[in-house]
């Protein structure tokens, strides 16, 4: 944007700071759902114990063989533990061999 | 929520995040500040609390389920990030008010006028800290921009602040960057402000105010480094109305508060910043968010024992939901803030209370019903689903047992789970027997302080700005 | 001397914050676009740009043109002041997000949709018309990212429907299609420029229809419901008749056509309407007035005129069979069902059912009728009425008058 030159003018600088968090990329995706073990994660607020049942039975009516690991066996996902959730989530979905996970409830 | 959906997709597990659907924009922001901005999320129209479970049903099976079903089977679009400016960047030259209107329009001032910040006034700021301009102090979520000494000089010109208050703004930033504080939730729903607690012998030497109206705007360090708060959380922590900032209706900020330190000396009560853990008489700054606060107004007795039953009764009233900051959301991380005038501290003192005695009589006299507690968490709202007893809360380990005494419904529950989680603080009008209580937001802005650094010849530098 | 102009910029952000240009521009380089479109990408990505020039109109012209911003026509600089007379017409916040628009998921907020609006050459009382319309083409049916990624050369007819057609003066008489009345041209333009500016649908880079088509400047008229012996459009679809909505849908093409009856089902007969068949379309007959009475006159409604251009409109089987699509691209068993029964029969009609096919009665009242034919194309069947929402005090905004 050209400069205005006149006197009396403020060049003013731009006022926030660089983004530092590089791009990383997500997981691959399935095939398909059937047969998986779907993991539910979720903040216990918002409706989750009404929403996570309707979808695991429309899932289940839709992908033969899927199978939930509920929210109950991780803990709440916001609050003070949170931090060691997600410390411990990798090692925890490899144990139970889950293959997707479901988490909510942003609102 | 979605830290742990980004967790799953490192951890090589694809995921699908439910959100409703006000909340997407916010969603997808924190998602870029998680490094994942192609995040995938499955919306549910509207907002779940006013639906009924027919509407909640028919929104859930047609619009979110496909979307769940699309978003682990079907690759997401790449990400691509936006690309950053150079720091040092000049935006807009122009005259002061087309400067403002600038920034306004493009979303970085708060609607009242900024002070254009140009590189001649960031140096003058820069002078009063060793710190390099491209020093990292840290980086803000959500946008995850890095907070820097150079930002830092900006946006405190930018507030009308002067040089020398620089080492604060300082302290501040790197507070605000500490993960304990939780910036990220600065724009949640119910719409805390941050309140900034100073200490040390920089209180007098910047002229802060810690008498009368130490809470009001009037004097130039209070004000303008509170004001310096917001324009920082909107410029580099990312937080603009409408978009991430979701305060249904928010507040404007705090000024900053100072402590009277002579009054704290004189009753041999430590300031925050020592309750907060830094040595005795350090220049510091503690931030933490409240929710809301009253004034609680003539305070009579002569004694402790006569003043501090109204004082509890009057915190007692200043918490309701938030409890769910010490049991349910986050257990014990509640931390009321009392801030006694001097006359009110001197008198209680003057009772032979410590503050770790204040402290003990408020853990043990601002309490309310068990019954009532529960009400909050688990009737009046649904911050707490399962609709479990406090005691039942205590069996489970996800309460301390302070909660469960005896199963009479009716028994008395304190607000925290032990005196230290109260704080107190100590400034206003000397003379003026109130206090006030403030009503804290918990986990979501954790009280945090940090040590001020001073640059080596402060003492010269200072003098030579008063000299202006 | 400089004058400056503040703009809204008018191009669209991803929810995550991205610019969908960057990647435009991107595309723009591998289909060797960029000695036109030599600023594709470069503008300053913020909210508000202020341009500084001795002729600033001219320079943001420039500056847009090169950027990949216009249809080629000049525009009307999307300064502050304009986008604001805009957004008064709408109650809804600025950053109100309609929805994402395909195919590059660009966020159509109100404001930026105002921004194109202004553009476009619109009235601000228009914008309530323009929002309806966007909200059409986001709706799912519509497949907008069909419309804008495929090599067919279809576009959005836009009817207004309503008392507010006459009131803002969108024509449905002589010329409705063509140009000289503000309304129909720009409100259907605004529509294409937010296609382009925050869907992405970059004609040549991602749009790759083989030549496009003059609609896909602007496509919108109203009914000549004054000259109409039938109830209107949007009552036909279940309104009342004080209701003020738009009626979207995909039209492949507009093929004029001098005659009757007879004259129109013989072009819908024909391959003109081949992606009718293969993708069960809602293609539109803009009937003339002419005809229209006399065919009232003779006792017919709507759905009788519909049902004998079904009949009547009908491609000869062997025709079907021997056309590009058929041999060449479509695998017999992907044809509809109902195609492939009437292929049995001999002759297929354009549409499944008479109800598919939209009358609109329209143009000026001549003996040499001119009616228009305008095939559908793509998935799934699709016309789109979306009710016009008018800010509560818009009778008093329009007496107030407006900039033009």
């Amino acid at each position: 944007m050209a400069g205005s030159n006149r006197p009396g003018d403020y060049a003013a600088v731009w006022p926030q700071g660089a983004k530092t968090v590089p791009v990383q990329p997500l997981a691959a995706r399935l095939q398909s759902l059937e047969g998986k073990i779907v993991a539910q994660l979720w903040d216990y607020m918002f409706r989750g114990d009404e929403i996570f049942p309707l979808l695991e039975q429309a899932l289940k009516e839709r992908f033969p063989g899927v199978r939930f690991v509920p929210y109950d066996t991780f803990g709440s996902t916001h609050g003070d533990e949170e931090r060691e959730i997600i410390a411990t989530l990798p090692e925890k979905l490899k144990a139970l061999g889950v293959d997707a996970v479901i988490s909510g409830m942003g609102c | 929520m979605l830290r742990v959906s980004a967790a799953a997709e490192a951890a090589g597990v694809p995921s699908a995040s439910l959100v409703c659907e006000g909340f997407v924009g916010q969603a997808a922001t924190t998602s870029v500040g998680l490094g994942m901005p192609n995040l995938p999320l499955a919306k549910v129209p509207g907002h779940v609390d006013v639906q009924t479970p027919d509407e909640l049903r028919a929104n859930v099976l047609n619009v979110t389920l496909p979307e769940v079903i699309r978003h682990l089977l079907n690759d997401p679009a790449p990400a691509v990030l936006d690309k950053d400016p150079p720091p040092d960047e000049i935006v807009f030259e122009g005259g002061f008010e087309e400067v403002n209107r600038f920034f306004y329009e493009n979303g970085w001032s708060d609607g009242l006028p900024i002070v254009p910040p140009t590189v001649e006034k960031i140096g003058e700021f820069l002078r009063f800290t060793e710190l390099a301009p491209e020093h990292k102090l840290g980086t803000l979520l959500p946008d995850n921009r890095a907070a820097t000494v150079w930002n830092v000089a900006i946006n405190g010109v930018m507030a009308g602040c002067r040089p020398e208050y620089m080492p604060v703004l300082v302290a501040l930033a790197e507070a605000l960057a500490d993960p304990a504080y939780g910036v990220e939730h600065s724009g949640n729903t119910p719409g805390a402000e941050t309140l900034a607690i100073v200490n040390g012998p920089i209180v007098r030497e910047l002229d802060f105010n810690y008498l009368q109206g130490a809470l009001r705007d009037g004097f130039q360090a209070n004000t303008a480094i509170g004001r310096f708060f917001r324009l920082y959380l909107r410029n580099v922590a990312g937080f603009q109305l409408h978009k991430n900032d979701k305060a249904t209706f928010g507040g404007t900020w705090r000024v900053a508060m100072a402590e009277n330190e002579a009054v704290l000396r004189k009753i041999g009560w430590p300031t925050v910043a020592a309750d907060m853990g830094l040595e005795a008489g350090a220049n510091a700054v503690t931030i933490a968010r409240y929710t809301g606060g009253d004034v609680i107004v003539s305070v009579y007795g002569d004694s402790a024992e006569r003043m501090l039953p109204y004082l509890a009764e009057a915190v007692t009233r200043m918490n309701g939901w938030q409890l769910i900051f010490t049991v349910g959301i986050a257990q014990g991380t509640l931390r009321p803030l009392l801030v006694l005038s001097p006359i009110l501290a001197e008198t209680i003192a003057r009772s032979g209370y410590g503050k770790a005695d204040v402290k003990r009589y408020l853990f043990e006299h601002a309490r309310l019903p068990a019954r009532q507690f529960e009400a909050y968490y688990g009737q009046y709202t649904n911050l707490y689903p399962a609709k479990r007893s406090l005691n039942e809360l205590v069996r489970l380990g996800r309460a301390h047992p302070v909660f469960a005494q005896s199963d009479d419904p009716g028994r008395l529950v304190p607000l925290v789970e032990e005196p230290e989680q109260f704080m107190i603080a100590v400034s206003g009008d000397p003379l003026r027997t109130n206090a006030y209580t403030f009503a804290h937001n918990g986990m979501l802005g954790f009280p945090t302080a940090k040590k001020i650094r001073l640059p080596r010849d402060w003492t010269a530098l200072l003098r030579q700005a008063r000299a202006r | 001397m400089n004058d400056s102009l503040w703009l809204v910029v008018p191009v669209a952000q991803r929810a995550a914050g991205d610019w969908i240009d960057d990647t435009l521009a991107a595309r723009a380089a591998e289909k060797g676009l960029t000695g036109r479109l030599d600023l594709a990408g470069r503008f300053p990505r913020r909210r508000v740009e202020v341009i500084r020039s001795a002729d600033p109109v001219a320079q943001c012209n420039a500056l847009y043109l090169r950027r990949g911003w216009t249809d080629g026509l000049p525009i009307v600089p999307p300064a502050i002041a304009r986008v604001d007379d805009m957004l008064r017409f709408s109650a809804r916040p600025r950053e109100a997000v309609l929805g994402e628009m395909e195919p590059l998921a660009g966020l159509a907020t109100v404001e930026r949709v105002a921004a194109n609006a202004v553009m476009a050459g619109c009235r601000p009382e228009y914008f309530p018309v323009v929002l309806s319309a966007v909200e059409a083409i986001l709706a799912p049916e519509f497949n907008l990212r069909g419309v804008q990624t495929t090599d067919e050369n279809v576009t959005p007819l836009l009817v207004v429907c309503g008392p507010i057609a006459q009131r803002l003066g969108v024509n449905g008489g002589f010329g409705a299609l063509g140009p000289g009345w503000q309304a129909n041209a720009s409100i259907g333009r605004a529509l294409r420029l937010v296609m382009h500016n925050l869907g992405g649908g970059w004609p040549a880079a991602v749009s790759l229809a083989g030549l496009g088509q003059p609609a896909r400047y602007t496509l919108c008229l109203a009914e000549n419901t004054a000259q109409s012996p039938w109830e209107p459009l949007h009552v036909e679809l279940g309104l009342k008749p004080e209701d003020n909505a738009v009626v979207v849908q995909r039209a492949e093409s507009v093929v004029n056509v001098t005659g009757g009856l007879e004259e129109i089902a013989s072009v819908m007969g024909s391959l003109a309407s081949a992606f009718s068949l293969l993708h069960g379309g809602r293609p539109a007959v803009l009937l003339a007035p002419y005809v229209a009475a006399r065919l009232a006159a003779a006792g017919l409604g709507k759905a009788e005129v519909k049902r004998r251009l079904h009949q009547l409109g009908r491609i000869p089987v062997e025709q079907w069979r021997r056309s590009w699509l058929a041999r060449e691209l479509i695998r017999a068993e992907r044809w509809p069902d109902w195609v492939k029964q009437a292929a049995e029969q001999g002759a297929i009609p354009a549409v499944e059912s008479p109800e598919d096919i939209t009358l609109v009665v329209a143009g000026g009242d001549l003996a040499i009728a001119q009616h228009a034919y305008l095939p559908s194309w793509g998935f799934p069947s699709a016309r789109i009425v979306k009710p016009i929402e008018l800010p509560a005090d818009w009778a008093a905004m329009l007496a107030e008058g407006t900039r033009p």
